[in-house]
């Protein structure tokens, strides 16, 4: 009786959050890009409610935060690849009106891509143009058009800013750019399928998941080696996203076809538990101070939110259609 | 041979950002073919009289005959050859796969229904950016044999820049490996029967449908999430104990 009274205590709150509030009482929102419906689902991470839904224009994919938080950065494109279409961009979110204020071309097929720590730039995989493209933020303006491996998707920006990985699916490389001089220094071959990259905070690892090859390839950066090759769930998981917590501790992988979260300690990269998520994780982000893990589950239509001091999930939240990533704003 | 060419350009792209040379397609008659000292040969033939005098006549050359065409079991079974590698799937493992999609309630599938290697729509697993590359450069469907020569080429491609080599002993042995698998945009690992060098890999059953045929299953389907992906890809076509292959020591 005492639990059913709980439960029953819990979805009040939850109903009586109030929807029309912009920031939430802890001031962290999550946004959830949904690619079949064409839009970003905005989370109060206070109450674990959708609080808006913003249409923008195109598929959903990737999705990033400004540094600043007053930005929500989305690649949308359309259903048509090989060519490139007004759909086919960036489309800037303003957090505080939840409003989408400019789109960014950044050539045909965006799909992934990494603002640079200093929020000037941003770079984009354009999957297929087997290119990546570096704009300016301020401006919107092209920067570079960067060759790349064949189907290029995963990026990531080094935490000091000076370089910016990019995998590529087909040709199963991570090419380095050196974003001072924008040109591609080197390319690293890596396992089956590379998906998504991720840097440890102070940039000396990163982290590369091979969604067919069912590892995670870490890197030193520093002598753009590949120091291991972690299997996922034996080497049968299907890694798709990455991130590593603030404090460089662990590192999360998202794999979509397992429904799972792995999470591994960074310094033995050892696999410390597999937690059940949603159907079809793929994207996944982890809150500023690292208490919450956020997992885009495409095939359940929810987001998971996972403790990240007790890795269980304590949250699951109904989104849009086919939820591709997830980004949080705020601590 | 679109295939084959798109699988060239894609990995000469690939090769060059790791500063290798790229792969070239030679094309011609088989003495010619061979004279150019290349590492390794595929065909456009089906016949299987074809298949099997290309690949003795490659093997004896030193070079590694890579099936992407011919379906015939004798050929991986009493007339296999240890440095022949078939990408086409076997008949066998066709038969297994329609069979398996009858035994899981498509009993209506029509007579005329068949499998393949692949469809040009599938969509999974990356295949619908396959299939669009594919149809972007040549305006045309990638038909399943279409597939197995990108797909032939491609792998070959990426055994020559993970063993470091564009010798065809260093490629075959790189094939061979237990730990050698390749990615064919059909979402698990692809790598070679030690038994007999047959491509693990599912394959597709398509059935006629208004408008276009139509993918109704995939083989080998959904099985106990704990096997592995070859433990699954395994389930169709010869198996270790049923093989008459025999490779010449």
């Amino acid at each position: 009786m005492s639990i059913r009274a709980v439960s029953l205590l819990a979805s009040c709150a939850l109903l009586a959050a109030p929807a029309h509030q912009p920031t939430s009482s802890s001031g962290r929102l999550v946004f959830v890009s949904n690619e079949a419906s064409h839009d970003v689902s905005v989370i109060d991470a206070a109450t674990n409610a959708v609080v808006a839904r913003i249409p923008v224009g195109g598929r959903a994919r990737g999705i990033h935060v400004s540094p600043d938080g007053s930005r929500v950065y989305v690649a949308t494109s359309d259903d048509k690849p090989q060519t490139e279409s007004s759909v086919d961009g960036i489309a800037i979110l303003d957090v505080a009106s939840k409003k989408v204020v400019a789109r960014y071309r950044v050539g045909s097929d965006p799909e992934q891509f990494a603002v640079v720590p200093d929020g000037s730039r941003l770079y984009a995989s354009n999957e297929d143009g087997g290119t990546a493209t570096a704009i300016d933020l301020k401006t919107g303006k092209h920067v570079a058009t960067l060759v790349v491996g064949i189907e290029p998707e995963g990026v990531a920006a080094s935490p000091d800013g000076r370089w910016v990985y990019v995998t590529s699916e087909t040709s199963n490389s991570v090419s380095l750019i050196d974003a001072r001089t924008n040109t591609v220094v080197g390319n690293l071959l890596v396992d089956l399928r590379p998906r998504a990259v991720a840097f440890s905070p102070d940039g000396t690892r990163a982290f590369v998941t091979a969604e067919v090859g069912g590892t995670l390839t870490v890197v030193d950066t520093k002598t753009r080696d590949i120091v291991s090759t972690v299997p996922i769930e034996g080497g049968e998981g299907k890694p798709v996203g990455v991130v590593v917590s603030p404090d460089g501790r662990r590192v999360y992988v998202a794999s979509g076809r397992t429904g799972t979260l792995s999470v591994i300690d960074a310094a033995t990269l050892e696999v410390i538990k597999t937690v059940a998520v949603g159907k079809r994780p793929w994207g996944v982000t982890i809150s500023r101070d690292g208490r919450y893990v956020y997992t885009a589950n495409g095939l359940s239509n929810d987001v998971s939110v996972v403790d990240a001091t007790t890795n269980r999930v304590v949250g699951t939240i109904k989104v849009g259609q086919r939820p591709w990533g997830v980004a949080v704003a705020g601590r | 041979m679109l295939g084959a060419r798109l699988g060239a350009e894609e990995a000469s792209h690939s090769a060059t950002l790791f500063g290798a040379a790229g792969v070239e397609l030679i094309t011609g008659s088989i003495d010619e073919v061979l004279a150019g000292n290349v590492p390794a040969v595929l065909t456009t033939e089906v016949s299987t009289d074809a298949c099997l005098r290309l690949a003795d006549a490659v093997g004896k050359s030193g070079a590694v005959f890579m099936n992407a065409t011919c379906a015939d079991d004798t050929l991986r079974g009493d007339n296999c050859r240890a440095s022949t590698f078939h990408v086409a799937p076997s008949r066998r493992m066709l038969a297994d796969a329609l069979d398996e999609a009858r035994r899981n309630g498509r009993m209506s599938l029509p007579a005329d229904a068949s499998a393949s290697a692949w469809d040009a729509s599938l969509e999974r697993f990356g295949a619908d950016t396959l299939n669009n590359r594919f149809r972007a450069r040549f305006n045309k469907p990638m038909t399943a044999d279409a597939w197995c020569a990108w797909f032939t080429v491609k792998l070959l491609g990426e055994a020559s820049l993970r063993a470091k080599s564009v010798d065809a002993r260093a490629i075959g042995t790189y094939l061979r490996r237990a730990s050698a698998q390749f990615d064919g945009h059909k979402g698990r690992p692809l790598s070679f029967r030690a038994w007999d060098n047959q491509l693990r890999q599912p394959v597709y059953v398509v059935a006629p449908s208004v408008g276009a045929p139509k993918v109704v299953f995939e083989s080998p389907g959904s099985t106990t999430p704990s096997a592995s992906s070859r433990e699954v890809l395994d389930k169709i076509g010869s198996t270790a104990a049923s093989t008459t292959c025999r490779f010449a020591p």
